[in-house]
């Protein structure tokens, strides 16, 4: 390894020095080389010469700077109005520059090398304002720099300014986009007096520099807002093609059920009849063995076994009538456009709803209370729709709305806990809403995805067939176009909201048919 | 001359169904019930000239072959003052408007 520079004399060290002194200005190469035979007078343009092109490889390096500002930072104009500021006042020396922005009219600092506190306040507190308080900013409309070269000689504004900042001239470069100005940069000095043409030329980049970032910036935003746009709308396609799936999903379970239900009812129907007739039967055995000679202790068999018959065969009676009213409800289920297609008025269909849903509760359960709440919009109006289907929906959210408020009253045993269950309209212009609200027991997350499916149910065995919800869910989104949400917090509340189209978008005689 | 009912069924165990059902009046003889199959077995039964008077048809309506509504014409035709009616598919008739229709008409 040669260490040249370490073991060398004087006279190395010192060409040593000259050599790297003009590798380092590489540039300047030649004016070095005739330097030192030149005469004083004959130096100076050279050295000027020197100068410029120094400060012309400082200005350079000075918008590369920018530039590299400009492309780290694609989604903030801040750095770039910052790192032109401080270039700017840097390379034109200054006594302070500053970038401003016009956006609708109104001139906002966004950028300036500070001088010192007090006045960096005063100005900041002075921005943002109209345009027509800054008269500079007329100045600059048509696109070409405009210079004060001696404020105290100027207008009255400039010159307080001036004062106040301590600064005599200032140089004002705009930010023209498209034709129109949407900014400016303003370059004091304290000394008197029209910038240098180059130095014009520098701001005028710089200028140039601050509209691409500003365009950068904004192309950057729309592209994002784009993509947030787009993606939504990719949401909200999934959502539909959830809900289609879904829907689909039902339908031909829907299908199924009817087939299924078709099929088991006429061996249903014998199995109750039968077993109906052989409970008679049975009465009429015992009638007949009463006139029958034989000992009390077969008498008393016979009563026995008679007994246990007839109640076998009414127990046969009683779960074939509950396997009836599922299989009815099947059909029930499957069966759509059944009824016909009018006009009706919502709050009196919900109203009737609510009676109709508060007597059968009634009539099951005997002494119950609940508080029924009505708040109907006066501008509810009328819908179109299959007043049968409908009532039948909203019969089945307020019996659960009832079943869940009872429960938690009977459950939960809290003092001073009142069931209560309101229902509720609202005019939405094309769509009226419907809200069903209980405080009952609410439901629990893992019964939310479930709760819509055909024989989905949480009551007890025989209480429930579990296709009210998924009937609901049908009559409201597949017959009638509408949409069903729920809200719920256990142990707190349920509410559905149902929103139904005031006119269904298909005729009546499409759906007539079965 | 005793009445007689006539039950059209492609369920056999109808006819059982049926027999103890009435087991009261039919001890007491108060009508006489005959049991046919299908639509056409009924239709061929009608056409001859029966012991007794004919004075109802219980028909099923889902049945192979002829329905009860296709054949309720051709009894109608026959036998205009037979009253027609479907006590096992009654339960259909809420939701088929065709159906509440046609029984309306024949009976």
């Amino acid at each position: 390894m040669a260490r040249p520079s370490r073991t060398g004399g004087k006279k190395s060290e010192a060409k040593a020095r000259n050599a790297s002194a003009a590798k380092g200005r590489k540039t300047t190469k030649t004016s070095l080389r005739i330097a030192p035979a030149a005469t004083r007078a004959k130096r100076r343009p050279v050295s000027g010469q020197s100068e410029d092109l120094k400060e012309a490889r400082e200005q350079q390096a000075a918008t590369a700077e920018i530039l590299k500002v400009i492309a780290s930072s694609p989604s903030d104009v801040q750095p770039v109005f910052e790192a032109i500021a401080s270039s700017a006042n840097r390379l034109i020396g200054g006594f302070s520059t500053a970038v401003h922005r016009v956006i609708d009219d109104i001139n906002h600092l966004v950028a300036f090398t500070p001088t010192n506190p007090e006045s960096d306040e005063a100005l900041k507190a002075a921005f943002p304002r109209h345009r027509s308080e800054r008269p500079h900013v007329a100045l600059v409309e048509n696109g070409e720099t405009a210079q004060i070269a001696d404020a105290e000689t100027a207008d009255a504004q400039t010159r307080q300014l001036g004062r106040a900042r301590g600064w005599r001239s200032v140089t004002f470069t705009p930010l023209m986009s498209q034709g129109t100005l949407i900014g400016y940069i303003a370059c004091t000095r304290r000394e008197t007096g029209v910038l240098a043409d180059h130095h014009v030329q520098l701001l005028r980049t710089f200028a140039d520099q601050a509209v691409i970032a500003i365009e950068n910036v904004r192309l950057f935003a729309e592209v994002q807002q784009r993509t947030r746009e787009l993606s939504e709308s990719l949401d909200d396609l999934r959502t539909a093609q959830d809900r289609l799936v879904q829907t689909e999903k039902l339908a031909s379970l829907g299908q199924l059920t009817a087939g299924i239900a078709h099929e088991i009812k006429n061996p249903l129907n014998f199995v109750n009849n039968f077993s109906a007739l052989s409970a008679e039967l049975t009465e009429e055995l015992n009638d007949t063995l009463k006139a029958a000679e034989l000992t009390d202790k077969m008498r008393e068999d016979v009563g026995e076994l008679t007994r246990l018959l007839k109640d076998n065969l009414e127990k046969v009676v009683q779960h074939g009538k509950r396997a009836d009213s599922i299989v009815k409800n099947m059909l029930l289920h499957s069966r759509e456009g059944s009824g016909e297609h009018r006009p009706a008025d919502i709050n009196s269909l919900l109203d009737e709803s609510l009676n109709l849903a508060h007597h059968g509760a009634r009539a099951k359960k005997g002494e119950f209370n609940i508080t029924l709440q009505r708040d109907f919009d006066a501008d509810g109006g009328t819908i179109e729709l299959f007043p049968q289907e409908i009532t039948r929906a909203f019969l089945n959210l307020i019996a659960n709305g009832i079943y869940a408020a009872t429960r938690r009253k009977t459950e939960e045993k809290e003092p001073g806990f009142e069931p209560t269950l309101r229902a509720s309209t609202k005019n939405l212009g094309t769509t009226v809403e419907i809200r069903i609200r209980d405080n009952g027991t609410g439901i629990p997350a893992e019964v939310q995805e479930k709760m819509f499916n055909p024989f989905f149910t949480t009551k007890p065995a025989g209480e429930g067939t579990g296709l009210g919800l998924s009937m609901t869910h049908d009559i409201i989104v597949k017959q009638h176009g509408g949409r069903i949400d729920v809200a719920t917090e256990p142990g707190q509340f349920t509410e559905f909201t149902i929103v139904l189209p005031r006119k269904s978008n298909f005729s009546g005689k499409d759906r007539g048919e079965t | 001359m005793s009445v007689l009912v006539l039950v059209v069924d492609d369920e056999p165990d109808v006819e059982a169904l049926f027999r103890q059902q009435f087991r009261r009046d039919l001890r007491a003889q108060r009508f006489v019930m005959d049991f046919a199959a299908s639509a056409a077995d009924a239709l061929s039964r009608i056409a001859d000239p029966l012991e007794q008077k004919l004075i109802l048809i219980l028909s099923d309506i889902n049945m192979p072959g002829m329905t009860g509504l296709e054949m309720l014409p051709k009894v109608k035709e026959m036998r205009p003052d037979v009253r027609m009616l479907s006590p096992r598919g009654a339960w259909m008739c809420g939701q088929d408007s065709a159906c509440t229709e046609a029984l309306g008409s024949g009976s």
